[in-house]
């Protein structure tokens, strides 16, 4: 009884595994974990558009991705949350061609949408209050660490506002998505994260407070083809697509901006 | 004896036949666990900043957190599992069968989820979380949810255990050590207690090893704050994120601090079955 539960669970497990049709390319997208709410609703449109296509989808913090594609990994696409990781992961000689630039985002701090404790900037040095930040390394916690250090600069602010700020640090999320839903789970108060970020809340909602132009700054998100992929000619459409009209107004829906 | 002396009798362990149908598979086992451990190791010992790595503060603080926390999660489950353990190995009551199951749960939820339904029993929002901040205790985020995740995860390991090894004591035993003048507790500590201590110090070994290994309920319930909860795994994949290097380093000496841990206890137990029992 048991060993037939167990040949029949394998076989569908094998069944389920090896259910590619025929013709049909893979394409294997490794992407930020900021991204993950557009990117699946751009690889359907994206298969919509091909016929044939059929893309998987990986997501991470972008740093991770990218010590897994230098480590080997199998991928065709590589999109990252800052420039930074792109161009270690040109330096590593994994890239086919340099990576272009298809989508810009902000961060702000978000807050569970009932929350009341935090109004503007200042409020994060309250005392007391939990804060999550992404973790250093990672596109999302370089780009925080950016905006620390601006803010610490800044007359209105400066370091010891900076340092009341770190002490309310609870924990540093791996990518941005584990920062946010620290929030989201309603243990912490606030994080810095990506604006995009506020409305992939459904669980409970988020809202965005600004962070001051000048102070929050951009991030850019560069993707490129990945050295020996096993379908150059579509992962490069998959590039256009990002870029096309349909491409910008998906990621214009989900609050991503051009570049 | 004569047996051994021989070589062993055809189809008897240490037999030829044996070699071949043990032998085989225990080698290929080896390499099975042995070659990632090479690797991890070469490539480990290779990194430029491997001694460098060792210094830095925040591999300091998640060796000395995860220690910290690991010992106290593995005494609380001492404390609290023995009788509980000795308990259940000596009552029968109907449901017992599903007392033994819900303890043994921990071990097949994914820590991930152990550390979710943490969250939802005490995090802020949780069932009884309110009540608890009304008093002024919070838990997430702090090194009590450490501890409190490694017990979770961590204590079926060594109840189970200690149970299997109060059963195997004979109730024969206990009942002579009493009639002989002994009281109940001091029938325990040195009657049944020693009979079982072998189960019990094999179950706490591996309650330690899940409670130092312990990642996805940690991060949940826990974080991840270098000084304070941020644990030797949870510091491996945070260093990850910037470099192959220090993460190898980080997971060179995790393995090689439970490999001494576990050939220290090992060799302790000998040495007192030797000795005594």
């Amino acid at each position: 009884m048991l060993l037939a539960t167990v040949v029949l669970l394998l076989t569908l497990l094998l069944s389920a595994c090896g259910g590619s049709g025929v013709g049909e390319q893979r394409l294997t997208v490794f992407a930020a974990s900021s991204l993950t709410d557009v990117f699946t609703d751009l690889a359907e449109a994206f298969e919509e558009s091909q016929g044939d296509a059929r893309i998987i989808l990986n997501f991470a913090a972008t740093s991770t991705l990218r010590v897994q594609l230098e480590q080997g990994a199998r991928a065709d696409v590589f999109a990252s949350a800052d420039e930074v990781q792109m161009r270690l992961a040109q330096e590593a000689g994994l890239l086919d061609g340099g990576p272009v630039l298809f989508a810009a985002n902000r961060l702000a701090i978000l807050v569970p949408v009932e929350s009341e404790k935090i109004a503007t900037l200042q409020d994060l040095g309250e005392p007391g209050l939990k804060l999550v930040l992404g973790a250093p390394q990672t596109p999302i916690g370089t780009y925080t660490e950016g905006i620390l250090e601006r803010i610490a600069a800044d007359s209105d602010y400066g370091p010891e506002f900076v340092q009341r700020v770190r002490d309310n640090v609870v924990s540093f999320g791996l990518n941005a998505r584990q920062a946010v839903a620290a929030v989201q789970l309603g243990e912490a108060d606030a994080a810095i994260a990506y604006v995009t970020d506020a409305r992939a809340g459904k669980a409970i909602g988020l809202r965005a407070v600004p962070l001051p132009s000048e102070l929050a700054g951009i991030a850019l998100y560069p993707v490129a083809v990945i050295d020996g992929s096993s379908a150059p000619a579509l992962a490069q459409r998959f590039l256009d697509f990002l870029r096309s009209e349909k491409g910008v107004e998906v990621l214009e829906k989900h609050g991503f901006g051009r570049p | 004896m004569e047996r051994s002396k021989q070589g062993g009798v055809r189809g008897a362990p240490g037999s030829a036949g044996w070699l071949a149908v043990g032998g085989l598979p225990t080698a290929l086992f080896i390499l099975f666990i042995g070659l990632p451990l090479l690797a991890l190791f070469i490539r480990g010992f290779g990194q430029d900043g491997f001694w460098a790595s060792l210094g830095q503060d925040t591999v300091l603080d998640a060796l000395r957190l995860s220690f910290i926390t690991s010992l106290i999660a593995v005494a609380v489950v001492a404390v609290v599992g023995t009788p509980m353990a000795y308990f259940l190995a000596r009552s029968r009551f109907k449901g017992r069968g599903l007392l033994d199951a819900l303890i043994e749960l921990p071990i097949v939820v994914p820590p991930v989820v152990a550390g979710l339904a943490m969250l939802m029993a005490f995090g802020r929002n949780g069932l009884i979380g309110g009540a608890l901040d009304s008093i002024g205790v919070s838990l997430p985020f702090t090194m009590t949810a450490v501890i409190f995740a490694q017990i979770f995860v961590g204590a079926p390991f060594y109840i189970r255990s200690a149970k299997l090894g109060f059963e195997a004591v004979d109730p024969g035993l206990e009942e002579i050590a009493q009639t002989l003048g002994r009281s109940p507790l001091q029938t325990f500590f040195r009657v049944t207690m020693p009979l079982a201590s072998r189960a019990m110090i094999g179950g706490l070994v591996l309650c330690w090893a899940r409670a130092i290994s312990e990642f996805g309920a940690t991060i949940m319930f826990a974080g991840n704050l270098p000084g304070r909860t941020q644990t030797m795994p949870l510091a491996i994949l945070s260093a990850l994120e910037s470099d192959l290097g220090s993460a190898l380093a980080l997971s060179v000496i995790l393995v090689l601090i439970s490999l001494a841990v576990l050939v220290a206890v090992r060799l302790a137990l000998r040495r007192s079955w030797e000795l005594g029992t």
